[in-house]
Formats: C-alpha cells, structure tokens, sequence
C-alpha cells in the first residue's frame, strides 16, 4: 500500500537514482526530447491537414445563392425541391443573418463589422452536400436547372486534391507515430534496463529482505515517468515555439493557407505530449523491470 | 522450523545437486552444513529461502509447504528469514546505517521502529561508532557484521549464513560464528553453510554432511568429520 512513508521512501531512492545516474538520465531525457519533437512536429502537421481539409471539405459543399432575397417559407420550399434531387444529402438553408454571423466568427477582429452589419449585402443561400464528393458534377447540372438561385458554387478540384492529400498526409502520419511510438519506447526501456542492471544487487537484497515485486518496481517506474514528463515538458516548448514562430511567418507570407493558431493548439497540444511523454516513460521502465523481475 | 522431504534438486537438466535430502532442523536450533564447495550446502539453503525449488519431495517452513508456494507470497516467507553471504553483498554507496535501514525500509517499515531497530541491531554488532561509515572503509570482519546486522535486523525466526567467514581470517570468522551463536541465544534458528573446519569443530554444535548430493552424516553436537582424502578440502 502507498503510504506516506513508503512515498518518502520511493522518492529518495528515485532522487539518488537519478542523481547517481545523472549521465544516463541526461541521455534518456534527450532521447524524449527528441522522439517527441519529432513525433510532436508530426502531430502538428496532421492537425493542420486535418483543419485544412476540414475547412476545404465544407467547401465541397454546393452553395446556391438566392437571386432575391426570400421569404422563410420560400426557402423551405426550394430547399425540400433540392433535397429530392438524387445524389443529395443535405440542404441547409443560411439566411443572410447567420451568414453574416458566420463571417463575424471567421474574422473576428480583422474587420470593423459596424457599418456591414447595418447594411448586409450577403443574399440569403441554401448550402447543399452531396453523398459523394465524387458525382458533384452531375450534382451541380441538376442543381442548375432549378430556378431562382445564382450560379451554384463549388471547388470541384481543389476539394478533391486536398482531400486525398490530407487522407495520405494522415495515414503517413499515423504509421509514422506508430513506429516512432515504438522506438521511444525501445530507447527508454534501454535506458531504464541499463539503470536497473546498475542497481541489481539492491534488487537481489530488496527481494531477500522480502520486499515485495511492487515495492521493487515503484523507485524505477518513477524513473521512467520523470524522464518521460521531463523530456515530453522540453519537448513541448520547443515546439510551441517553434509553432508559433512558424504561424506567425506563415500567416504574414501565405494568408491563404488556413493555420490552426497557436492559442487553439497549445493547451491540448502540451498535455498530450507531455501524457505520452509519461505514458512512455511508464510503459518503458515497466517492461525492463518487469522482465528483470521474471528473470531473476 | 525446517524440514525437507526426499528433496532432489539439479539444475537445467544436470546431474542432481540434492539426492533424496531428508533433514529436520527444530526451533531454536543452531546448525552447521559442511562439505566440499558445489556439493549441494548452498543449493539446500536456497531451497529454504526458496531461491530455488525442488524436482522432487518437499520443503516445509515454519509449518508450511514452500515448495509450490506462490511467487506472491515469497516475500512474506522471507520476511521470516535473514540470509548472509561470502561476499557480504552490501550496497556500497550506503553507509552502514543505511543498509542495515534498508532491510527495514524495502519492507515498509515505519520510520520510528527503524530509528529504533538499527541502533539496537548496530549495538549487538559492535558497530554503533561506524554508522555513519561507507562499506570500503571497514575490514571484512566489520563488513560482514553489517551484513549480518542486516539480515537480522526484522528479528528472523531463521537465519541463514551461506560461507559466511569465506572470505575473513581465522580470528575474525571465529567473531562472526560466536556473534551468529549469540543471535541463535536470541530464539532465531540458525543454519550456517560452511567449509571452516576450525569454526565447525570449535562449535560443537549439530553438524549435516552433504557430499554429492546426499547427507553423509548427521550429529547432534558432532565434529567435522567428512572424509577429506579424496577431495582434498578437508584436512584430517
């Protein structure tokens, strides 16, 4: 059972075991500083394909602008006609309010909206998703025909390009932390099993005093989990600001390219990486001590 | 307090260590196992601190059945018991303090029984004006009463020495025997491996013969007295 002097007990063995192996804990908090910038900068690139896609899949969606500006129960009904058109799959009628809503949202403090708002040249629309980004085309010829809307509109190509990079820029992505998951793991079960091989005579008289497996195995996996808090804890800065550094270069040369900011990131970002930072630190020092334990 | 039951031991598929070893050793008692080195005396005090287990018969401790006992429950086992070696197998970057504390700490022991624990186990060593001092500054002698203070510092209802005066000169292993007697006159069964024909004879306490494997002889308060024409260890 933990105890409180059980704690004190564990702490002081941890400390002294880091200190003592101060060389060997500089070495295995870089190896996580650096797996995880590594995997780190990949996650921040699948969020970002991820966001972008997001964004350009809503652009797949076809909008068809009124030519006048409608009654609501006018709407209803164009919008009930569309939705019978086959290869629909949902037809959401924006009213001219909520699309100036919606714009307020997406650039919120770039734009005085003061005068706009009294004034508000958006037409009302109806935004029309397909089943299948795929037949938009035939989609969009049906659509058409149907009277009092403006020419629809939709970015066929772009959508389906960006689409298709953002599923293999994901899939890489995933195999990529997958396997770079593994070697962090591999790297800091090492790094743990050479610590432990250091310290196995106070293994061997901890289990003759009859120290149980538990007891033996805390002081290493607290080991494991600082290395680990402490390198995902350097490797999270060191990303946040790079990130920010990169988002701000970004968004000054390219503005068109939809960045996730720094300030929706960050607080999700830095506790996952500092979580698999501990998860590796654990699960790492937890299989070298274990098959120590089982090979005595 | 011990007893083991036509036990057979061999290791990776070798030829047996212990053939068929049947022994009795009662509460209280004070024994000596000698024979020629790699003759079975440490593989049998592993069977009783269950370091190893046996192909065959039974080891029964304190009134229990080891042999098939779960792993979980060999921590507890040890907790009963207090082992010595050659070698001494102290931590070298505790002081002596420390390692004799640290017995106490491995287990979970509270902080105020361990302030009160060491100083007394320390005292009975001899080594209260050496707390405070690192292993590689004390004599072998000193080295192994720490290990002992050690092994006995949880009060042990059996403790077991393996070659415990190896690697120390006469005199000095003649201190550590009595200072093993003196614990066996506290109430702790005491089992001491040994191949010290001088500590065995000065003793005269019970001593079992184990020579290829198999209990050569065993006598209530007799004397070393395996054949030593053949293997040489022994002098007559």
């Amino acid at each position: 059972m933990l105890t409180l002097r059980n704690l004190e007990f564990f702490l002081r063995e941890t400390s002294l075991n880091i200190r003592r192996n101060a060389l060997m804990s500089l070495a295995a908090v870089s190896t996580v500083v650096v797996s995880l910038c590594i995997l780190g900068s990949f996650l921040l690139v699948i969020v970002n394909v991820d966001a972008m896609a997001t964004d350009v899949s809503r652009k797949v969606e076809v909008t068809m602008f009124f030519n006048e500006q409608v009654s609501e129960k006018k709407a209803e009904r164009s919008r009930k006609k569309i939705l019978s058109i086959d290869g629909v799959k949902e037809v959401e009628y924006v009213s001219r309010e909520t699309a100036l809503q919606r714009l307020k949202e997406r650039l919120e403090g770039q734009i005085n909206f003061s005068d706009i708002e009294k004034n508000n040249p958006l037409p009302d629309s109806l935004e029309v998703s397909v089943t299948d980004p795929d037949i938009i085309g035939d989609v969009v010829t049906k659509l058409k025909r149907v009277e009092g809307f403006d020419e629809p509109e939709y970015g066929k190509k772009y959508a389906q390009k960006i689409l298709r990079f953002g599923r293999a820029v994901k899939t890489i992505g995933v195999v990529t932390t997958a396997l770079l998951s593994l070697s962090i793991l591999l790297i800091i079960n090492n790094t743990i099993r050479l610590t432990i091989f250091a310290r196995r005579r106070e293994i061997r008289i901890m289990q003759l005093v009859g120290a149980t497996n538990w007891f033996i195995k805390v002081p290493f996996l607290m080991e494991g989990v600082l290395h680990g808090i402490a390198g995902s804890a350097v490797a999270s800065l060191l990303l946040v600001v790079a990130y920010s550094y990169g988002v701000k270069n970004l968004t000054n040369t390219l503005p068109f390219i939809p960045v996730v900011p720094r300030e929706a990131l960050t607080s999700h970002f830095i506790v996952v990486l500092n979580l698999m930072g501990l998860l590796f630190g654990y699960t790492g020092s937890l299989i070298s001590i274990r098959k120590f334990l089982a090979n005595l | 307090m011990i007893q083991t039951i036509a036990v057979t031991v061999s290791y990776d598929g070798g030829p047996p260590v212990l053939r068929e070893v049947t022994v009795r050793i009662e509460k209280g008692e004070f024994v000596f196992l000698v024979g020629p080195t790699g003759m079975g005396k440490s593989t049998f005090l592993k069977l009783i601190y269950r370091e190893t287990t046996p192909q065959k018969g039974k080891v029964i401790v304190a009134g229990r059945d080891i042999t098939r006992l779960e792993a979980r429950y060999v921590p507890e086992l040890r907790r009963q018991m207090g082992v010595v070696f050659q070698d001494f197998q102290l931590l070298p970057r505790k002081t002596v303090w420390e390692n004799v504390a640290f017995a106490l700490q491995a287990i979970g022991t509270e902080r105020k029984r361990i302030f009160r624990e060491v100083p007394q186990v320390l005292e009975m060593v001899n080594l209260t004006h050496k707390s405070n001092a690192y292993p590689a500054k004390l004599s072998g002698g000193e080295q192994q009463r720490v290990s002992i203070a050690r092994a006995v510092v949880n009060n042990p209802a059996i403790v077991l020495a393996d070659e415990p005066t190896g690697n120390l000169d006469p005199e000095t292993s003649w201190d550590i025997v009595q200072l093993l007697a003196k614990i066996n006159l506290r109430g702790s069964t005491v089992v001491v491996a040994t191949h010290d024909k001088y500590i065995v004879d000065g003793m005269k306490k019970r001593v079992i013969a184990i020579e290829n494997g198999q209990v050569v002889r065993d006598e209530s308060g007799g004397y070393h007295h395996v054949d030593t024409e053949e293997s040489g260890i022994f002098p007559p």
